[in-house]
């Protein structure tokens, strides 16, 4: 059952319960008093009654001993009595005193009846034939008071007897009323708690949840909730962002995986390019030969092009000294030099204490063979290339000028966007062995991350520098 | 879980006490409405005063009950009044009220004194039909006596003496009251029966004034009087059981005790033998039968003047 169901029943209920308590608990006190004023009521009424038959009775005594006129007006003018025997009548009677107002009834009927005769009798003065009337009237008044007091008394213990059950029975009222008052608010602590905890509950239980899905523990499961509660709809809703997000993390995986199978495929391609032993064997003997046949000069150069190669064919994955890349270097210029002659220039800035650094092999022979290719070729004389190498106790630098032809701000910026795999800009694919410069920076990427940098500082016509920032390990 | 389980017991507590509660109320409601009374006004049902010779008298209480079982199969209701104790002067004066209470009917003892004779004729001027039981003014304007043949009842006390007796017999006797008419009938008649036997002699006559104390003292002083006494009669209801209650504080086993009806341990002395034998009148019978007759004159007018009920010997 919905919460919503449960406070709109709930809550009335419970309003409900207490106002029939509070009207019982009013009712009874009214009724109670209700009752006692009908008995008070009725034993008036016999004390009145019992009051106006005496009056009349010293009336006429009165009027037999001084037979003043004013006092017989005053016993015809017997409304008052008239009144309350009419009010005796139309008195509700307990059944159990029936008998005895009626015969209390007729009992004042007689004496009012005597009271008329007598009356008449006294007016006209007939000597002694009212003795006898006076003598009975008297004896009823007599009856009329013995039974008013009779009948007080009958009332009041009829009322006494079943007031002091009535009373009983109100304490025993109050009683549970009092104990009922307490289970009742137990009950509603207990219903207020309840419900409200019925709507924090899966609020914090949700809330909890969507932080360990926001902190990445896509694992959690969710409560479950009946589909009547509201939060069915909430919980259902953050289940599907749940899966959602697991399934676009597991793409997201998956494509990283391809990429670096793809990587690591075309690096395979590119080291099976050559077969190595067969290279290396013949140099080998084509130095010797040189050698005996007296070209030692050529002999070395062929030694230096055999080392070229060896280190062109090393392991790309693993990083080597800053000091194996630079000898490389070296060795790729002496050959280039072999060449160009004295077109060419390379000097070398280099501290020594930056040569430990690692750094991914063949990462500065690519970059001078880019130069090379593009920056010196057109120059007749006076192509320098700068090789300045410095650093602090985070990073090492390296620096490659050249004085060359310089790149337009295209070509400059298309190759600082080495972030993107397969984006070979064309000129670039022509070149000779070379795997390129964005190919050095990718790889550098990749191995350092965030730490290494990669700048490029060109003017067309004057010359470009390529600033490596490497992190020291 | 725990919750629910809370839940549940606490509606339970809270549903007994409201059960409680609510019964209690009802209940007071009950009790409030007796106190109002059943919605009477009018009397619907013939209205008859009943007033006894002693109100807490058990032989008259008989007679009430008879009467009421009567009376509320013939449409009437009954006020029973009467003395305290033993006294004719208020039992003139309660018909005087009764009277001006202006009831249907009238039952009433009768009593041979002129100012009730009076009375009774008053009533009968105010169309009250006024009905004697147990004793009668036979000269009074009643309409019926209904009660025992009293002149009868002494015979047969008599006749069970003389069955008894074989030999010189003092006899003492103890008589409720000498103004009662039903009393001195039967002694006049006892005594006439056993004026036949030479060999019985009335010794002494006592009042109890239909009070047993009073018939146990008197036992006792008559006993101290006259020693010889070997049977005692008691003439009211409660006479003989006071007779024996007078011998048993003497310790005396020698007396015979008779005696008449049959009320409260009457029976138990009976078979005991401290009773030898009672003569025993129908009071319930006499008071559904004057009911009877004030149905009759009610519907036909016309009643048989004298009834007389049967008694009976009872012995152990």
């Amino acid at each position: 059952m919905s919460t919503r169901k449960i406070l709109l029943i709930a809550f009335p209920l419970l309003l409900l319960l207490n106002s029939i308590i509070s009207y019982a608990l009013f009712q009874s006190s009214y009724r109670i008093n209700e009752s006692y004023n009908t008995m008070l009521t009725r034993v008036l009424l016999y004390q009145q009654v019992d009051e106006q038959v005496q009056r009349h009775v010293t009336l006429i005594s009165q009027y037999i001993d001084q037979k003043d006129s004013s006092l017989l007006l005053q016993l015809y003018n017997n409304e008052p009595l008239i009144l309350l025997q009419d009010q005796l009548q139309l008195q509700i009677v307990d059944s159990k005193l029936l008998l005895e107002v009626t015969s209390y009834r007729n009992l004042l009927q007689s004496f009012m009846n005597n009271e008329q005769t007598l009356l008449t009798m006294l007016e006209q003065e007939d000597s002694l034939a009212y003795a006898d009337f006076y003598n009975e009237i008297k004896q009823l008044s007599t009856f009329i008071s013995d039974e008013s007091y009779n009948l007080i008394s009958k009332e009041l213990s009829v009322y006494t007897g079943l007031y002091q059950t009535i009373m009983l029975e109100i304490t025993r009222m109050k009683q549970s009323g009092i104990y009922l008052i307490i289970a009742f608010t137990m009950l509603s602590l207990l219903l207020a708690y309840w419900i409200s905890s019925l709507i924090t509950r899966p609020i914090k239980q949700l809330v909890t949840v969507a932080e360990k899905i926001s902190h990445g523990e896509l694992t959690t499961t969710l409560p479950s909730y009946s589909t009547n509660s509201e939060f069915f709809i909430l919980s259902d809703a953050l289940e599907q962002m749940k899966i959602n997000l697991q399934k676009i993390m597991d793409s997201d995986k998956e494509a990283v995986q391809k990429d670096k199978q793809l990587r690591e495929f075309e690096i395979a391609v590119l080291q099976n390019q050559i077969n190595p032993h067969f290279l290396f064997n013949s140099l080998n003997v084509l130095s010797k030969l040189a050698l005996i046949e007296g070209a030692e000069q050529t002999s070395d150069l062929i030694v230096t092009m055999s080392n070229l190669l060896r280190y062109h064919l090393r392991q790309m994955d693993k990083p080597v000294p800053l000091r194996d890349e630079v000898k490389h270097a070296e060795d790729y210029f002496h050959i280039q030099q072999t060449r160009f002659r004295d077109r060419i220039q390379f000097i070398m800035d280099i501290d020594d204490e930056e040569l430990t650094t690692h750094v991914p092999v063949l990462t500065l022979q690519p970059i001078l063979e880019n130069i090379f290719m593009h920056g010196i070729e057109g120059m007749e004389t006076g192509a320098t290339i700068t090789l300045h190498i410095y650093g602090d106790n985070t990073y090492t630098w390296i620096e490659i000028s050249d004085n060359g032809a310089g790149m337009d701000e295209n070509t400059r910026l298309s190759l600082l966007n080495y972030d993107s795999p397969s984006n070979m800009s064309p000129k670039q694919s022509e070149g000779s062995t070379g795997i390129g410069s964005r190919n050095v920076f990718r790889r550098l990427q990749l191995l350092y991350d965030q730490q290494h940098a990669v700048d490029i500082d060109s003017t067309i016509g004057v010359g470009t520098t390529i600033k490596l920032r490497i992190p020291k390990q | 879980m725990v919750r629910r389980i809370c839940t549940i017991v606490l509606i339970a507590i809270v549903a007994v006490f409201l059960t409680r509660f609510v019964a209690s109320v009802v209940q007071t409601d009950n009790y409030i409405s007796q106190l109002d009374g059943t919605y009477n006004n009018q009397l619907d049902q013939k209205h008859i005063i009943f007033i006894a010779q002693q109100v807490d008298n058990p032989f008259w209480k008989q007679m009430e009950q008879g009467a009421n079982d009567s009376a509320k199969k013939l449409n009437m209701d009954i006020q029973y009044i009467g003395p305290s104790t033993n006294n004719i002067q208020e039992q003139i004066l309660l018909l005087q009220k009764a009277i001006a209470s202006t009831p249907d009917a009238i039952i009433a003892q009768g009593i041979p004194d002129p100012h009730y004779i009076d009375l009774i004729a008053h009533a009968s001027a105010k169309q009250i039909p006024i009905v004697t039981v147990d004793m009668d003014s036979p000269e009074s304007d009643r309409i019926a006596y209904i009660g025992t043949d009293h002149q009868l009842a002494g015979q047969q006390m008599g006749e069970l003496i003389l069955q008894q007796v074989s030999d010189y017999t003092e006899i003492g006797v103890i008589i409720g009251s000498e103004q009662a008419s039903n009393q001195t009938m039967r002694l006049e008649a006892f005594q006439e029966k056993v004026s036949a036997q030479p060999l019985i002699n009335i010794v002494d006559i006592r009042s109890s004034n239909i009070s047993k104390l009073e018939a146990a003292k008197q036992t006792v002083d008559m006993m101290k009087k006259n020693p010889n006494i070997n049977i005692i009669v008691g003439f009211s209801g409660l006479d003989a059981i006071g007779i024996v209650e007078g011998l048993q504080s003497m310790e005396n086993n020698n007396v015979t005790v008779y005696g008449f009806d049959n009320l409260s341990n009457t029976e138990q002395l009976l078979s005991q033998g401290l009773i030898k034998a009672s003569i025993v009148q129908q009071p319930a019978q006499i008071g559904i039968q004057a009911i009877e007759t004030l149905n009759q004159y009610f519907q036909h007018g016309n009643v048989q003047n004298k009834q007389y009920i049967k008694t009976t010997i009872v012995t152990k």
